[in-house]
């Protein structure tokens, strides 16, 4: 025995030198700032943004803009990209920055398949590009972490206020205190998509801004045809997801989470309302899962016709031009409440640059002009997605386009879909509480008590 | 043995050699050899100890730390992982470890007892047959050198409410659920497809082995006037005992890990029905940045599958251990 742990003893010891080497490497992952609102040391308000209840400020940022260099730098840039039409005019857009920027050199490298977990890898190992798109999904461990360059001092040196956006659009960028850590640089929300000859056929007029969720059940029920069989059109396809229905809970005046983040409040009789209402459509059979008609999601079963209307936000559009281009269809904003309120998602992305950087105030000028109006005006004209600046609400291209209008229209009265550090958990639990009523499992009350328990152990448990 | 751990690695240079050598050069000999064999076998063993033993040590270390790796610096919490896991067990509907752990039995003892028994069955075909025994086995294997995502995929389209399976039912008068979205039919479904992949590798270990069996024992049998039935259930399957155990323990071991048809296909979905130990590790690790509890929940795992196949072995190979 003995003389069998001497052989075996210098892997023993390889293995020993590799797991101190390890344990080294991992102590560098910074600190989660637990004190919240840390003071924005002085930074002019300008720059500052209403604050974010869910995510922690990080422990320690900059509190000042770094001044520009002399010298010629290069920045990494990254990103995903969706579409090859959408690549082409990221870069476009890139290369007129370094047109007009001759010392800033540019270096484009998308990450291609799953990019929170890859930039997750790439945070790990040390390895992040200058300047990067950011969701609002990743935004609050990279910013209670410290990954990201705080920008407000640069807002309020380069005069871009906080207020030029949206607030349910830079709000997921943002921590306690109001310091911004990235600006969006497009969104979408919702809105009803129906089908302009399948109301004309069954003799129903096209829904418009005001119409109200009574409105809306009656006419998917007059446009339901020959439910249950195989050639069934229904008025209406819902997917169980929470990055719909969220929209009908908030217009019912219903929350996700308390004001501090730290506790569900779905479940309140508010929420049980608004599932009943979601699942009135199931229970009536005037609406199907998108699955139940064989289309793989909600946009698919509108345009092969399997429902007159549909809930989903702009990324429809070129889908359907591409997929279904003789889908005559309109958009329509999102009902109102029974309470008279109206209520919508929305959805949006950001540029944000890395703590890290060596070129901190070349990232911010990038930022700045990748988020500026020339830039969101290209991608609204291109068809690609709604600018986030309240500048642009008169651009010319939403009198060509009002259906386009109706969408951007929703900001005002929009919310981010975005519960801060357990998002992923929250989303999960509370699509899974919609399935569980739409399939007739559980009611309302009780399908949203069980995901409150869960969500709530969660939040406390981290 | 003990004193002689490099004795079966060098047993191809073992040539009897001259008795007469002096001990001490005999020794040296065999120490040059084990060093030979130890730096052959070098690049293997770093390969193995840096992406197995200390990959799988260090998550073991990693269950008791708490971390979101390249967020938050790690902090020791000791067994608080695994408190919460197992206190879940209060009301494990609501947990979605213990959800996925009820998943995962149930998948495993369908998915075992049917591909084992399909891969003997194709095997036994295949043996009995005399003329193209290589197309048919050839047709056989397809599905196990096919690609997970690629069946994956195509399955997707057969399950689809409205796809192949159910006009098939259609035609015998039949409405086919709406396979990967019924909360009751999503998981038969994996197990059905699973079964169908995997049954051809295991069937490759059974062909092999039958054409291994010595025939003299079947013909002594035959001459004792036993049935085709009698042989293989009192001579053939006996002498495959080994080889079943390696096929139900491989399979156990595969079918615990499942991952890649949860993921594609289901996601977990609907309502948790499909999701998997493996997906709610790496949807705790790399959605949720929890590190550590996903490191104890594979710790949890890990003990469950060295359990139930120590429990195989006690119990299916007890012949061979003879």
């Amino acid at each position: 025995m003995r003389r069998k742990f001497a052989t075996f003893s210098p892997f023993f010891l390889i293995l020993a030198l590799l797991l101190a080497a390890c344990g080294g490497a991992s102590d560098n992952g910074g600190s989660t700032g637990s004190n919240g609102s840390n003071g924005n040391n002085g930074v002019s308000q300008q720059g500052i943004a209403s604050g974010n209840h869910y995510i922690n400020c990080p422990g320690s940022t900059n509190t000042t803009a770094a001044d520009p260099e002399k010298d010629t730098v290069t920045l990494t840039v990254s990103g995903w990209t969706s579409t090859p039409a959408e690549d082409a005019l990221v870069q476009k857009n890139l290369q007129s920055f370094e047109a007009s920027h001759p010392n800033i050199k540019l270096k484009w490298s998308p990450i291609t398949g799953d990019y929170p977990t890859k930039m997750r890898a790439n945070v790990a190992s040390n390895n992040v590009a200058d300047v990067f798109y950011l969701q609002p999904s990743m935004s609050s461990s990279y910013i209670s972490a410290g990954k990201l360059l705080n920008l407000s001092p640069y807002m309020a040196k380069g005069g871009v206020k906080a207020e030029d956006y949206y607030s349910a659009l830079i709000n997921p960028f943002t921590c306690t205190s109001g310091q911004v850590y990235g600006l969006p640089k497009d969104w979408n929300s919702l809105g009803v998509f129906y089908n302009k000859k399948l109301f004309k056929d069954a003799g129903v007029t096209a829904p418009a801004a005001g119409w109200t969720w009574s409105d809306m059940q009656k006419d998917a029920q007059k446009l339901t045809k020959n439910a249950g069989q195989s050639n069934a059109t229904y008025g209406i396809t819902l997917p169980a997801d929470m990055s719909r229905w969220g929209a009908f809970l908030l217009a019912n005046g219903g929350s996700v989470l308390s004001k501090d983040g730290t506790k569900a409040t779905f479940n309140n009789p508010a929420g049980v309302q608004a599932l009943d209402y979601y699942n009135s459509f199931f229970k009536n059979k005037t609406g199907i899962l998108p699955t139940t008609v064989g289309a793989s999601y909600s946009g698919d079963a509108f345009g092969k016709e399997r429902a007159a209307m549909v809930i989903e936000g702009g990324w429809l559009i070129p889908y359907l031009h591409s997929t279904y281009a003789n889908t005559q269809y309109g958009i329509a904003p999102m009902p109102t409440s029974n309470s008279g309120k109206q209520a919508n998602l929305t959805f949006t992305n950001a540029w944000a640059a890395s703590a890290s950087t060596k070129h901190a105030e070349a990232s911010w000028e990038l930022i700045k002009y990748m988020t500026g109006s020339t830039v969101q005006e290209s991608q609204l004209n291109a068809g690609f997605a709604l600018p986030a600046l309240k500048s642009l609400a008169n651009a010319p291209y939403f009198t060509s386009h009002p259906d386009v209008k109706v969408l951007f229209d929703a900001a005002s009265y929009s919310y981010a879909d975005y519960y801060g550090p357990q998002d992923a958990t929250i989303h999960t639990d509370l699509s899974n509480a919609i399935d569980a009523v739409v399939l007739n499992k559980q009611t309302s009350q009780a399908a949203l008590d069980d995901a409150a328990t869960r969500i709530n152990s969660q939040l406390q448990n981290g | 043995m003990a004193t002689q751990p490099a004795r079966p690695l060098s047993t191809l240079t073992d040539q009897p050699g001259p008795r007469l050598k002096p001990a001490h050069k005999a020794m040296a000999k065999k120490r040059s050899e084990t060093i030979a064999a130890y730096l052959f076998l070098a690049p293997y063993l770093f390969v193995l100890l840096v992406f197995s033993l200390f990959v799988s040590i260090y998550g073991i270390g990693l269950s008791f730390f708490r971390i979101d790796m390249g967020f938050t610096g790690p902090t020791f919490v000791g067994f608080k992982n695994y408190i919460q896991l197992f206190s879940q067990l209060a009301n494990p509907g609501l947990s979605d470890f213990w959800t996925s752990m009820g998943n995962i039995l149930k998948f495993t003892v369908f998915v075992v007892i049917f591909q084992t028994i399909l891969a003997l069955v194709m095997a036994l075909l295949l043996h009995s047959i005399k003329r193209g025994r290589g197309t048919f086995r050839t047709m056989f294997y397809v599905p196990a050198v096919t690609s997970s995502v690629a069946t994956s995929l195509i399955f997707l389209w057969l399950y689809n409410s409205e796809g192949v399976i159910n006009f098939l039912l259609s035609l015998v008068g039949v409405h086919g659920p709406d396979w990967l979205n019924d909360v009751f039919w999503a998981l038969p479904a994996l197990m059905l497809l699973n079964v169908w992949s995997t049954a051809a590798m295991f069937m490759i270990y059974f062909l092999a082995a039958l054409q291994d069996l010595p025939t003299d024992v079947l013909e002594a049998a035959e001459v004792d006037g036993a049935g085709r039935f009698q042989s293989f259930w009192y001579i053939t399957l006996p002498l495959l005992r080994p080889t079943i155990f390696l096929v139900v323990a491989l399979g156990t071991i595969g079918a615990f890990q499942m991952f890649d048809q949860a993921k594609f296909m289901t996601n977990g979905q609907p309502l948790n029905s499909t999701l998997t130990p493996m997906l709610e590790i790496y949807n705790e690790a790399f959605l949720n940045g929890g590190f550590g509890q996903a490191a104890a929940m594979s710790v949890i795992l890990f003990i469950l599958i060295f359990m139930v196949t120590i429990l195989q072995r006690r119990f299916i190979d007890t012949g061979s251990r003879q």
